[in-house]
């Protein structure tokens, strides 16, 4: 239905090799106006992801390393003097950007979490008494690291519920890797990256998610997920209606990415793990991949609408 | 094959059993095949493999053999092949291996209760079947889904909701209207008859061991007598001798009638007593009613009275026999006594002297039979187990002058001989006397230690009624047995002895206007005790069916049939569960598989004419196709 999908699909997975899966729901979550978090330890392609997706779609790109000591000015902007007009006025930060890569989040403090947090929830940012609009597409890629490694400020859950879709990326295949070492050619390659796709292209196709066609049976099929999370007994909290509002988008995000106009149960099912696992808390482990299993198996006891 | 599934067919084979053994007329042994049956199942439910096919096959033939064995020795069909069914259940359970299988066992139930339905009429049994039909139904229904490869019986509770009810309207409609036949299928008759005291040749106290028997013996409707109890008149007796009294049966008359109804007398219908009477069988050919019957109705072409009164039917038919008597209490038949009535056995010339004794000087035949009737009431005491007379000893001789105690027979005998010897002609009539009155249904019951010997003596020109024995107390049931009872005879009558004449009547109800109908046809009058249940019925019935309708999930669109049955063949190769959508089902094929092309087309399609609220027609055809092509290579 979009061609540029499907060229955006094979431009990404021509660098990021054998993690088709990860790149189609990267995809998913730009097309459907959600932000990306992924987890996984160091090293295995998340930065390239998100710099790859900023070169192919022809976007602003802005890269933010969280830090520790890194304040909330260093990623809105701040008003500084102007000598010459003898005013104040607003500098941009590295969030005026249609995508952007926050990596490491969890590496700073919560006082500048939380002002990103803001600006994605919002999409403008507000700096004393003015308000300044984020470009749009906007979307923000976050890295974290896995919650095991020292020194490091884990999301609250708050936080962790506005982020649409939750990604594990993981080690490559053994053939993948081998070919990954095989033809290395650092993050030149990135840079050669030539744009497949429009803003404007992008912004038309997240108005398409809205006039996708769900089946009434499938909103009963996604509340029936929805609501065992609730009642399930390993689940401490389960999903909020935000989710579910999330989960039926990222769906859609999905129907549209495949190519359809219409919601079918694969699409509920394909995206379901991804955006409730980082939603739930569980009773007894604390993993976020655990629970992210455990979605995997509630949905698999639901039954599909006929 | 799910678990419910077989659990279900546990179920409708212990029905089939159940039924049969309800009819009493099993062997007790062959209960013994139930602990089978459970242990069968029990290992199946679990998973256990069938048994192994010599076994059943060795078993099955023993019990053939023990089938030919039982009906050489028992000459009894029905019961061989009830036994043979529940033998067969029992081996069965230990061999259900498809879907296929339970089939057999339902059929096994089906001629279980057919053969049950020939020998029984108990009201359980209603019960039993409506429990077997929807059994059957829901067993229906799973086996259908299991062969079109759906899972979860769940979600077709409506329909099967519906489907009972259907079966049932409809049952209740064919059972109406089906004509109806006399006679069963097999002629069987049902189990032995009550054991009566009524023979031609009666040994006295041989009642004493029949009026300790609370069975009952018949059903009577009536309007109340208040005032006087009723004497259910059966046999009269004439000749005493040898402490044995029988019956020479006078001048008994043969009847005969075409449409049931015999004319005895000319009397006005308005004035008699209308008895509708349902008598158990019992081990003789009499029937019973008030004395002086002039009408009787009942089915069959003969029927032979005596001079005394007496109705006897022409030949034992070990069932229920319905019949309506109408009375008019009153004598009607009036001949000059024989000279029988005044036989007195030969030992007897005491007897005159000792009733001179007690008489007064009034020498009126009713006033000597009345002051007879008192002495022997004041100045004797009732028992049901008198001491036996020595040896030798003439027994009434023994009860008038030593014992005095003793029960009916003694009062009665002791009666008759007293006014034989003063010249009156006096005879001994037996049959019932009272029963207890069920408000609810208005009628009498007749039991058997309701039995009673009661005297008649020619006066005045009329044989007229002497009891000498004094009143005994008797017991009161509970409502709730009454109310019980009457169910069980509105059973009895308007669904075991549902005949043409009541298709007949059904008939002619529903040709008249409604209205009428229903206010002016007294035979079909509404009966408060009736409805209550009804309408209890029906309001029940109504809350489930209001909370199944309300719980009830979508019904399945047309598209998801065609997919459905296209999983359910898969799923006898794969496996496949509810929460797999198409697309995970496909997965199983391989790309190179000869189906997969259509396979993947067809579930595109499905999923477009499902999920994407547009449907073209030629969408529509194409889907159908591409069904009929995997039909055939799945």
């Amino acid at each position: 239905m979009f061609q540029w999908i499907e060229d955006l699909k094979r431009t990404l997975t021509g660098i990021i090799k054998g993690k088709d899966e990860v790149v189609k729901m990267a995809i998913v979550c730009l097309v459907s106006e959600g932000h990306l978090l992924i987890e996984d330890v160091p090293g295995v392609g998340k930065t390239t992801l998100a710099l790859s997706l900023a070169r192919a779609t022809d976007c602003t790109f802005q890269r933010i390393q969280f830090t520790s000591d890194l304040l909330p000015s260093d990623i809105i902007g701040v008003n500084i003097y102007n000598p010459e007009k003898r005013e104040f006025e607003f500098r941009r930060g590295p969030v005026f950007a249609n995508i952007v890569l926050a990596d490491e989040i969890n590496r700073t403090n919560p006082k500048t979490q939380s002002a990103l947090l803001e600006a994605m929830n919002e999409k403008k940012v507000s700096v004393e008494r003015n308000t300044f609009p984020l470009p749009s597409p906007f979307m923000v890629i976050a890295t974290q690291n896995p919650l095991e490694y020292h020194g490091t400020f884990p999301l609250p859950e708050s936080q962790l519920d506005r982020f649409m879709i939750h990604l594990r990326i993981g080690y490559p295949e053994y053939d993948d890797e081998k070919l990954i070492l095989k033809d290395m050619k650092g993050l030149d390659v990135i840079d050669s990256i030539s744009p497949v796709v429009t803003k404007d292209e992008i912004i038309e196709t997240q108005k398409r998610v809205n006039s996708v066609h769900v089946d009434d049976t499938l909103y009963d099929y996604l509340l029936r997920i929805v609501e065992t999370t609730r009642k399930h007994e390993g689940i401490r909290l389960g999903v909020s209606t935000r989710g579910a509002q999330f989960l039926l988008r990222a769906s859609k995000g999905h129907a549209i990415v495949e190519g359809r106009d219409y919601l079918i149960p694969d699409d509920i099912k394909a995206v379901a793990p991804l955006v409730i696992g980082h939603r739930i808390i569980l009773k007894s482990r604390t993993y976020i991949r655990d629970a992210v299993e455990l979605v995997r198996t509630i949905i698999d006891a639901i039954a599909v609408p006929l | 094959m799910p678990a419910t599934y077989k659990i279900l067919t546990c179920i409708i084979a212990l029905i089939g059993s159940s039924s049969l053994l309800l009819t009493e007329g099993m062997m007790s042994f062959f209960i013994l095949s139930t602990p089978f049956v459970l242990t069968g199942y029990y290992r199946a439910v679990k998973g256990y493999p069938p048994a192994h096919r010599f076994v059943i096959g060795g078993l099955s033939t023993v019990t053939l053999i023990v089938f030919f064995i039982d009906i050489r020795l028992s000459q009894d069909v029905i019961s061989a092949v009830g036994h043979l069914t529940m033998l067969f259940h029992a081996i069965k359970s230990f061999d259900i291996k498809d879907p296929w299988d339970p089939l057999q066992v339902f059929f096994m139930s089906l001629i279980q209760l057919l053969l049950a339905s020939e020998v029984t009429r108990s009201m359980i049994f209603g019960a039993i079947f409506l429990v077997f039909m929807v059994g059957m139904v829901v067993a229906m229904f799973y086996s259908h889904i299991i062969k079109e490869g759906a899972s979860g019986i769940r979600r077709f509770l409506r329909p099967i909701v519906t489907m009972t009810l259907l079966l049932i309207f409809m049952t209740t409609v064919f059972f109406l209207a089906l004509p109806r036949f006399r006679g069963s299928l097999f002629g069987r008759p049902l189990s032995k008859g009550i054991k009566s005291g009524f023979s031609e040749k009666v040994s006295l106290g041989s009642l004493g061991e029949i009026k300790l028997d609370p069975t009952i013996v018949m059903r009577i409707r009536t309007s109340p007598m208040k005032g006087f109890r009723p004497y259910w008149r059966g046999m009269t007796f004439d000749i005493y001798s040898d402490n044995t009294w029988s019956s020479l049966q006078q001048g008994m008359r043969s009847y005969s009638s075409q449409n049931g109804v015999f004319l005895l007398a000319d009397y006005d219908t308005k004035k008699g007593f209308r008895q509708e009477i349902i008598l158990e069988p019992l081990e003789t050919d009499l029937i019973f009613a008030l004395r002086g019957a002039y009408r009787v109705e009942m089915e069959s072409k003969t029927l032979s009275i005596t001079d005394t009164g007496d109705i006897y039917i022409p030949k034992k038919s070990g069932k229920r026999i319905r019949y309506t008597v109408s009375s008019s209490n009153t004598p009607l038949m009036e001949k000059e006594p024989s000279p029988v009535y005044l036989q007195l056995p030969e030992d007897m010339a005491w007897l005159r002297g000792f009733t001179e004794g007690i008489l007064p000087s009034a020498k009126d035949h009713k006033e000597i039979a009345k002051t007879i009737e008192t002495y022997l009431r004041d100045n004797y005491t009732y028992s049901l187990s008198p001491s036996t007379p020595p040896d030798g000893v003439n027994p009434i001789r023994y009860f008038l002058l030593d014992g005095k105690k003793g029960f009916c027979e003694h009062y009665a005998t002791a009666m008759v001989l007293m006014l034989r010897s003063m010249g009156i002609p006096a005879r001994v009539v037996s049959g019932y006397m009272g029963g207890e009155y069920n408000r609810y249904g208005r009628y009498y019951i007749v039991r058997q230690k309701d039995a009673h010997t009661w005297v008649e003596a020619f006066i005045d020109g009329a044989w007229m009624r002497f009891d000498p024995t004094p009143a005994a107390e008797f017991t009161v049931n509970s409502p709730l047995f009454l109310y019980l009872d009457f169910l069980r005879m509105k059973w009895e009558r308007y669904v075991v002895g549902y005949s043409r004449a009541d298709q007949l009547r059904l008939l002619r109800f529903f040709e008249r206007p409604v209205k009428v109908a229903l206010w002016r046809t007294p035979s079909l009058k509404i009966e408060s005790w009736f409805i209550y249940p009804l309408l209890f019925i029906i309001l029940i019935a109504g809350i489930i069916l209001y909370t199944l309708l309300l719980r009830v999930p979508q019904h399945i669109p047309e598209e998801s049939r065609y997919y459905l049955k296209v999983r359910g063949l898969i799923s006898k190769k794969h496996p496949v569960k509810e929460s797999h959508t198409v697309r995970e089902i496909l997965s199983h094929f391989k790309t190179d598989d000869e189906v997969y092309p259509y396979l993947k087309e067809f579930i595109l399609l499905y999923e477009s004419l499902r999920f994407s609220g547009t449907a073209d027609e030629s969408m529509k055809n194409r889907y159908h196709y591409l069904y009929r092509i995997l039909k055939e290579k799945l």
